[in-house]
């Protein structure tokens, strides 16, 4: 009765301190009351909405005997043996007042059979024998593609490689503990694709968690280089598949208890191993004094980072706190490779020059993230924060070339370093609120400060034998703020008005000296940037009724940095080399209109269109300069250095035209306009073309057991006319499909077999046939689900 | 170049293609609509739709998503929010993105509510374009199930970091860090358009070109460095004449400025 009268003076206030009369309850049954049968129903039928695992109301699970038995905030509910004083009882049968359960409207109330039942089941010791739920999925796959043509950019277009495939395509099991734990394991594993994933993870819930796992995929890449449009040979191409292997392990644990703070610690190692090809093609003759940068180059990795992550998050007094931090630790080695050839090369000869760049890194980043949320009235929010980033990297780098044609010609000796140290530090503090609706207003906004300081020094030997040294510091301030005012005072109308602007100050030095047998050389440079930020928009969302959204909004925005230079010295006759120092100005201003419409007038029909127009201008101030080798006085002043504009038309839609079928479909189609200098000569001329694209799926249901499904996947990509003949074939003129079409049958109520035959296409003749493919696929899958 | 010809057989190629699948997939369910005789046509459902449930409106989301709710209006997608009335549930609340929600208040289930981080068709039914980029060749593994759009997206402006809007601290690129390292590290020499955002030479979801550049050629460097024409063929970059240069290659992939991230050694990112 102690029990009893401190849960209903603790909590409720007056109602809940007037006496209880238990002669309103029912008797307790008699008959031996089975939890299965006669008591687990009424739980999830009742009670389990509101006091299942997953934030439970007043901090009270029912979800096992423990936790049931525990009570919650208005204390301990459930006295084994004593059903008449169980405050349970009382809240069930409705003789507290504010704590009848389950509150109105909530869940269905329980009748006086009901409550005897489950007095009953208290009376007789409250027993639980709920089977443990068991629930084991697996879904074994056979995967056959044959690929005629180039196999690598199937596999860059699909992610999946040609051959035969065996694997797991998902195995999933979970459980519970006799204590109450959820324990889930799950895991993938798709041989040729080299896709594996374990992991395993075991919950209390409401208590702690603790997980493991350990996945790794394969990046592919491509092998080849640029072309010229009209070689009549193939595109060169590197003699193996090049690929990354990724991989990650880890390790996290967390404490989950509503009161007490939310803590989540994460412990990760994640690794990239392989060779990928990169742009820094390598040069080929291509007549008596001209060449062309086609023959791909490849670059080597080897990376290794640990991450340890700490989250704490927890409530004070209507006070959020949210904090975040991360310590990383890294070692990457890289090499990279790239080929020079005298004379226009077989595929597969040895280059004539082979220049490695290696290089090696180690660092040490840190962040840490605070945030402080409080809701000060029912319509004002405030946030307070401090981010903190902290970078220590140490590197080095060697530059050697070879012959491999000539193995005695001795190696070239580029720049070679003796110690590189990079260190960074950045502060941000932001404040940023909330505060509406009020009068159909609501405001959010927020002021951002941002500091950064960056520091690097190298020192080592220019060309192998010259020793330099090198030193560049940044300091950086900027202030940044941003605002969102939305209005919904007009009938079935949204209006926002949004604002964003930056301003920062950045002070940068760098200065170098290498002395060479020729003499010393050097530079030092100091260069004073603002930059400023202003972004503005507008827009709306119209509803008329709930069967039609129309939305529009427009954005404009202007980018601009002026640059002073107070320091530019050079060592060398000729001054003023530094980069950017003949630019006063950058500049870029553009907009973008964005109009769209969502149609639900038919549950059956739901059509979605949407049109953005990018436009952005691009502008440069420079100083006049005197051209090298007593050339003539160039002009500064502003001009005009690029533009780029695009048209976005995306259409999506939702059919149902029969119960039995289901369609999405999305079409979008590009018009883009890139350009700056337009000069064949120079082989430039603006990047203009357009893009199309469709996809769909389809399901049609075809019994109760077995459905069809199609999907396809469309792309045609026309920016052939950016090519120029002679020069390097920098326009895309492609064309793919893909189509899946698949039938999904179940077997009984455990199983479901599911085949798929698929299509791929690619044809680009840009490349000179050189990407294109023809696949075709056969997938076959068990869904296997056993509980 | 593509020939008129091929375009128009390519062309009519897919015309011809549909029917003669749609064909087989009606050959197909007459065969086995044959042998059953029951179907279920619940169980077809295009996301954010769920067979059965009803519209409840925002309210009922936020007794137990509290804290979602209170910060969604500062969010990126509170444009749309115009209060918790169940009238806009449909077409500007919680469920027009998660679905109906009905079952899943009743039943309290995962299984009973669209979760966009597992499914990003319920986010690309809006974002149209982005699901086109995200076909392009070259292209983050969104569709193939290897990333969410949750793993760069905040939707509801709760994270404690926020790229855009929302309460949350800003730090730009923060997203992209998180796996790009190699890229993102400082650098004795830095490329400047790093302190612009990664965004001003590549596009994030997906794009025709390597490493998802914006484009392919000279034009993308070229908007922010200075081009000075001299007559009907030369052009200085930065006081140096590049004259010979541009026909020979892209800034970065004819050997010469290749460290585009920015270099230990080098104040020109060549290496």
């Amino acid at each position: 009765m102690r029990t009893l009268l401190a849960i209903l003076l603790s909590g409720v206030g007056a109602g809940a301190q007037e006496p209880i009369d238990i002669s309103k309850l029912p008797m307790p049954a008699e008959r031996k009351v089975d939890f299965a049968t006669d008591i687990l129903p009424l739980l999830e039928r009742s009670c389990l909405k509101c006091h299942g695992d997953n934030r439970p109301k007043s901090d009270y699970r029912m979800t096992s005997r423990d936790s049931a038995l525990k009570g919650g905030e208005l204390g301990v509910a459930i006295l084994p043996g004593d059903s008449a004083n169980s405050s349970l009882v009382h809240y069930i049968a409705d003789l507290v007042e504010d704590l009848e359960m389950p509150p109105e409207g909530k869940a269905p109330t329980l009748n006086r059979d009901e409550i005897s039942l489950i007095r009953g089941w208290i009376d007789q010791g409250v027993a639980w024998s709920e089977p443990t739920k068991t629930v084991f999925t697996a879904a074994p796959m056979a995967r056959y593609i044959t690929i005629s043509g180039s196999e690598e950019s199937f596999r860059q277009h699909w992610g999946m490689t040609g051959g035969l495939s065996l694997g797991l395509g998902q195995v999933t099991a979970t459980g519970q503990t006799k204590s109450g734990a959820n324990v889930e394991f799950d895991g993938r594993f798709i041989g040729g694709d080299e896709d594996h994933l374990t992991r395993l993870r075991i919950e209390r819930p409401g208590l702690d968690y603790v997980e493991v796992g350990y996945e790794s995929w394969r990046e592919f890449g491509l092998s080849s280089g640029g072309w010229l449009d009209g070689m009549e040979h193939s595109p060169f191409s590197l003699a193996n598949a090049p690929h990354l292997d990724h991989d990650r392990v880890w390790f996290a644990a967390g404490l989950a208890k509503l009161d007490a703070p939310k803590l989540d610690f994460t412990f990760e190692s994640l690794g990239r191993n392989g060779r990928l090809a990169t742009q820094q093609w390598g040069g080929v003759p291509v007549g008596e004094f001209e060449t062309r940068a086609i023959y791909p180059a490849t670059k080597s990795v080897n990376e290794t980072i640990h991450r340890l992550s700490l989250r704490a998050e927890h409530e004070f007094d209507d006070t959020q706190i949210e904090d975040a931090l991360t310590i990383e630790f890294g070692e990457l080695a890289m090499e990279r490779g790239h080929a020079e050839f005298f004379s226009l090369p077989a595929t597969g000869a040895n280059p004539d020059y082979l220049t490695q760049i290696g290089e090696e890194r180690e660092f040490e980043r840190g962040a840490n993230s605070l945030r402080l949320t409080r809701q000060l009235k029912d319509w004002w929010r405030v946030s307070l924060g401090h981010h903190f980033t902290k970078f220590d990297g140490a590197a080095g780098l060697e530059v050697v070339s070879l012959s491999p044609n000539d193995p005695g010609e001795a190696p070239w000796m580029g720049d070679r370093s003796n110690a590189i140290r990079t260190k960074q530090r950045s502060h941000l503090l932001n404040a940023s609120t909330l505060m509406g609706p009020w009068r159909n207003l609501t405001l959010s906004g927020g002021v951002q400060g941002e500091s950064t300081r960056r520091e690097g020094i190298a020192t080592g030997l220019a060309l192998g034998s010259s020793p330099a040294r090198f030193a560049s510091g940044q300091d950086r301030t900027g202030v940044e703020g941003n605002m969102q005012l939305s209005y919904t005072g007009l009938n079935h109308t949204v209006l926002t008005l949004g604002a964003r602007l930056r301003q920062e100050s950045i002070d940068l030095r760098e200065d170098g000296h290498i002395d060479s047998e020729w003499g010393a050389e050097g530079f030092m440079r100091e260069t004073d940037e603002i930059g400023r930020l202003a972004q503005y928009r507008a827009g709306f969302a119209w509803s008329p009724s709930t069967e039609w959204l129309v939305r529009g909004g427009y954005k404009w925005r202007d980018s601009r940095s002026d640059y002073e230079h107070p320091l530019d010295s050079d060592l060398s006759d000729e001054s003023g080399n530094g980069y950017p120092a003949h630019i006063n100005r950058r500049r870029a201003r553009g907009d973008v209109i964005d109009l769209g419409f969502t149609w639900r007038r038919f549950p059956k029909f739901l059509p979605g269109f949407r049109w953005e127009r990018h436009r952005t201008d691009y502008e440069l101030d420079t100083q006049s300069f005197n051209e090298p080798w007593g050339g003539p006085s160039r002009d500064g002043g502003r001009h005009w250095a690029g533009k780029h504009e695009s048209d976005v038309f995306s259409l999506s839609i939702v059919s149902i035209p029969h119960s039995r079928l289901v369609a999405t479909t999305s079409i979008g189609y590009t018009d883009t306009w890139s350009g700056t200098i337009e000069s064949p000569a120079l082989g430039l001329q603006p990047f203009e073309g357009d893009v199309w694209f469709y996809a769909d799926h389809l399901s049609y249901a075809l019994g109760q057991a077995t459905d069809l499904t199609l999907v396809r996947s469309y792309y045609r990509v026309d920016y052939g006319g950016s090519n120029l003949p002679g020069a390097i074939a920098y326009g895309l003129d492609a064309e793919r499909y893909g189509i899946v079409l698949g039938i999904r049958h179940r077997l009984g109520q455990t199983a479901m077999f599911n085949v798929q035959y698929g299509w791929f296409n690619n044809d680009e003749p840009s490349a000179n046939g050189a990407h294109d493919y023809n696949a075709n696929m056969i997938l076959a899958t068990l869904s296997i689900d056993l509980n | 170049m593509r020939t008129q010809t091929n375009r128009i057989r390519q062309t009519l190629g897919w015309l011809l293609n549909f029917p003669a699948l749609l064909c087989l997939a009606l050959a197909s369910a007459i065969l086995i609509s044959c042998t059953t005789t029951q179907y279920a046509p619940v169980t077809l459902a295009a996301p954010p739709q769920i067979p059965g449930a009803k519209f409840v409106g925002n309210k009922a989301c936020a007794e137990c998503h509290e804290k979602i709710h209170g910060d969604f209006p500062s969010s990126a997608h509170g444009r749309f929010y115009r209060g918790d009335d169940a009238h806009w549930a449909q077409v500007a609340g919680c469920e027009s993105c998660h679905g109906a929600g009905s079952k899943h208040v009743e039943t309290g289930l995962a299984a009973d509510i669209v979760n966009p981080r597992h499914d990003p068709l319920a986010c690309l039914k809006c974002h149209i374009s982005t699901h086109g980029e995200f076909t392009m060749p070259h292209h983050h593994r969104v569709l193939e199930g290897r990333m969410t759009c949750i793993d760069c997206h905040d939707p509801h402006g709760q994270k404690i970091h926020q790229p855009a809007g929302g309460l949350g601290l800003q730090q730009r690129d923060a997203v992209c860090v998180q796996c790009h390292k190699e890229q993102s590290a400082p650098h004795v020499f830095e490329h400047e358009a790093l302190r612009e955002g990664c965004m001003s030479c590549h596009k994030p979801h997906g794009a025709m070109n390597r490493g998802l550049l914006i484009q392919r050629d000279a034009n993308l460097c070229l908007r922010c460095h200075a081009q000075i024409q001299t007559g009907g063929a030369g052009v200085f970059i930065g006081k140096t004449d590049h004259t010979g240069f541009l026909r020979g290659g892209t800034c970065w992939s004819a050997g010469c400025h290749s460290a585009v991230h920015g270099s230990n050694f080098s104040p020109r990112l060549l290496y």
